[in-house]
């Protein structure tokens, strides 16, 4: 009997013993490709240079409390973000996973509100339908129903606005920057509800992951939220935990968008899997008000700043830089794309196929005409999830697309090093998972 | 190209000398296309990095490998990196070439030790640290040197560079009879007239062109991408019978007259 505490006691799943570029293998030898169980493996699970980087790093340091230190590692990892960020972006706070990324940033924001000599401000304004992390604070600021529902009396107060979610909520007169526009007043709606000197922060996914399957804003939705938050002394935190770090085909996700965070997070890429890394990325502003005020934000785990983890993110933000895999995300992203809407563009279930890069949601309707979803009841994704792996493929299906109950689709975020030739590898177990599922 | 056929490089990771633009990015190109993971080499920093982006945008997977082949110190650094990168390396193109085209008696000790240095002693070198590294992990490896028609045949003003790839045509052979039995294939191709930036001032010249569609075969200059294939051959399955061998690719200028 396993005396592990399982994601579900439902379920018995294969052992993986070992990885091999694409693939995962398990203790019987069934290969599976790993098309993003979370958007992870960016580098595949065999990268000898980061493998490497992370031995030489143990060898040398393993911990070392930033209460204390710093370290190289982390030195140079910031050094390298930095230079690569989007601009304004001064400061890394480096923490162990996404959902601490973003409780940071709630932290921060709330914080420097307060060392501004603006304490009133406390209001945090998110997303319907995002996903920000599973802590308290994060699943506060997340915006799915199914996610949130058992936890609602411990959440903190958190208003949700609507996506900017074109395929189902774009009027079929209206032009998609028309859509952009009318779904970006939302925000200024509801700060002047709230009182426009007490709003702190809006939090929102560039590309929507893991709720809404690979949902990018219409062109002009983050300017025009750039603005608004710019008007009226609100920050901006982006939440690029899963689609950031080239997932897009851009090291940073908002760059697709034309803006930059106040405060930006970032995680699974940037260690790829090989450790456990997270980041909260912030403004020059931001930190000069709380190092000229008290100095010290008033946060911190015990493994910030760890120098391992650090030394993977390094050797892993070098090889997505120096390897050219941003453009390759682009080229293998639309070939991808490509393949999907051949193999499913007219498929009757398939209603969208959308994404950046190797980001990519396909929707599951019903009804293609209507774009009505299935019936929570049939559980499709999780059906889709299992048929899926049966295949050999690892994806990450979900339900509640829609309105956290309604929808399903299928997210796709296969690793940067994946080739033309492995594509089939996604697409049939996919076919297949369809024709069993529905 | 699928993973069955005999001109595959699936799976098989390669360093190309000197492969950050001309002909050497032209072999790197196809061999990524082929399924080779290839490690890009150069000089600048810069060109490297762009001819890495070209090739990843294109679908294929490369690593940036900055050095000069002819300084001792950066090869040792740039193999310590190419070992932490892969690990392994199935196949080394020797690309670099340099040419110092003047009368025989203007040379001085300097330069032609220069030119060898870069011609012959990095190829040396390099086969050298490659076969080891293949020997270690019983590749079935293989090396091909990026000779010329000059290594067969000679003209008046070039000197260093004849003798040069002379001594890279015997080194191909003395190779593959030493690294034969360890399973490493050597061979060369020999490039004639290609249309390369080195070349632009004749490519230019109709008179040269008139020239070569009397001394060629097919009666024309080389294009750039005429010659990596050769490369890719000698590099692929499809030649693992083949060793010591120089492979003139000139459009058959050797052969006629």
């Amino acid at each position: 009997m396993s005396h592990v505490f399982p994601r579900h006691s439902k379920l018995n799943p294969p052992t993986a013993v070992s990885g091999e570029g694409c693939y995962l293998i398990d203790a019987s030898g069934k290969r599976y490709f790993d098309s993003g169980d979370a958007a992870v493996s960016c580098l595949g699970h065999s990268d000898v240079e980061v493998t490497k980087a992370i031995k030489a790093q143990l060898d040398k340091l393993a911990f070392a409390h930033t209460g204390f230190f710093t370290s190289e590692p982390a030195e140079e990892l910031a050094d390298l973000l930095v230079a690569n960020a989007p601009e304004g972006i001064e400061r890394v706070y480096f923490v162990s996973g996404g959902s601490e990324a973003t409780e940071a940033a709630i932290k921060l924001a709330r914080q420097y509100h307060v060392e501004k000599g603006e304490p009133q401000r406390r209001h945090l304004i998110a997303r319907k339908q995002s996903y920000h992390g599973n802590t308290i604070g994060a699943l506060s600021a997340g915006g799915n129903e199914w996610r949130r529902q058992q936890f609602a009396p411990l959440l903190i107060e958190v208003s949700h606005i609507s996506p900017c979610y074109e395929y189902v909520l774009r009027g079929e007169a209206e032009s998609a920057e028309a859509y952009g526009l009318r779904a970006a007043q939302e925000l200024e709606d509801e700060i002047l509800r709230l009182g426009p000197d007490t709003v702190m922060a809006f939090m929102a996914e560039p590309v929507v992951g893991a709720t809404l399957g690979a949902v990018p804003a219409v062109e002009g939705y983050f300017k025009r939220i750039r603005e608004i938050c710019d008007q009226y002394g609100v920050l901006l935190i982006l939440d690029e935990v899963m689609c950031g770090m080239g997932r897009t085909g851009y090291l940073f996700a908002c760059e697709a968008d034309g803006v930059s965070p106040d405060i930006l997070c970032i995680a699974k890429g940037l260690g790829a899997g090989y450790q456990p890394i997270g980041a909260m990325l912030c403004s020059g502003e931001i930190y000069d008000t709380i190092a000229n005020g008290t100095g010290f934000f008033q946060h911190g785990h015990t493994y910030i700043g760890h120098p391992v983890a650090t030394a993977a993110g390094l050797a892993v933000v070098r090889a997505l830089l120096d390897r050219g895999l941003m453009s390759r995300v682009t080229t293998m992203g639309e070939k991808l794309r490509s393949a999907l809407v051949s193999a499913f563009g007219q498929h009757p279930n398939i209603g969208d196929i959308r994404g950046r890069g190797l980001f990519i949601g396909l929707e599951i309707v019903a009804n293609r005409e209507t774009k009505a979803p299935f019936d929570p009841s049939l559980g499709i994704a999780g059906k889709m999830k299992k048929a899926a792996f049966a295949e050999g493929l690892v994806c990450y299906p979900m339900s509640g697309t829609r309105d956290g109950k309604n929808g399903d689709h299928v997210l796709l975020a296969p690793p940067f090093i994946m080739t033309e030739e492995q594509i089939p590898d996604i697409v049939e177990p996919l076919r297949k998972a369809l024709s069993k599922v529905l | 190209m699928s993973d069955t056929s005999p001109f595959s490089l699936a799976g098989q990771d390669a360093l190309i000398t000197g492969s950050s633009s001309g002909l050497g990015f032209e072999v790197a190109q196809l061999f990524a296309r082929s399924g080779a993971r290839v490690f890009i080499n150069g000089r600048s920093e810069d060109r490297v990095r762009g001819a890495v982006e070209k090739i990843a945008s294109a679908g294929g997977i490369a690593f940036p490998l900055v050095f000069d082949v002819s300084d001792t110190r950066q090869m040792a650094d740039a193999f310590e990196r190419l070992k932490n990168v892969i690990g392994k390396l199935d196949i080394l193109v020797n690309n670099v070439g340099m040419r110092d085209r003047r009368a025989f008696a203007e040379f001085d000790a300097e330069s032609v030790r220069r030119l060898l240095d870069a011609d012959l002693v990095a190829p040396f070198l390099l086969a050298q640290k490659v076969s080891e590294l293949m020997i270690a992990h019983q590749t079935r490896g293989r090396i091909v040197n990026i000779s010329s028609i000059a290594g067969l045949i000679a003209q008046s003003g070039d000197a260093a560079y004849t003798m040069a790839k002379s001594g890279l045509n015997g080194l191909t052979r003395a190779l593959a009879a030493e690294l034969g039995p360890k399973g490493i294939n050597v061979n060369a191709v020999a490039p004639g007239f290609f249309k390369t930036d080195p070349n632009r001032d004749a490519v230019a010249d109709p008179e040269v062109a008139a020239w070569l569609a009397r001394r060629t075969s097919v009666g024309r200059w080389g294009e750039p991408h005429e010659l990596a294939p050769a490369v890719l051959f000698l590099a692929s399955p499809a030649a693992s019978y083949i060793s010591g061998q120089i492979l003139a690719v000139d459009g058959g200028y050797l052969a006629h007259y």
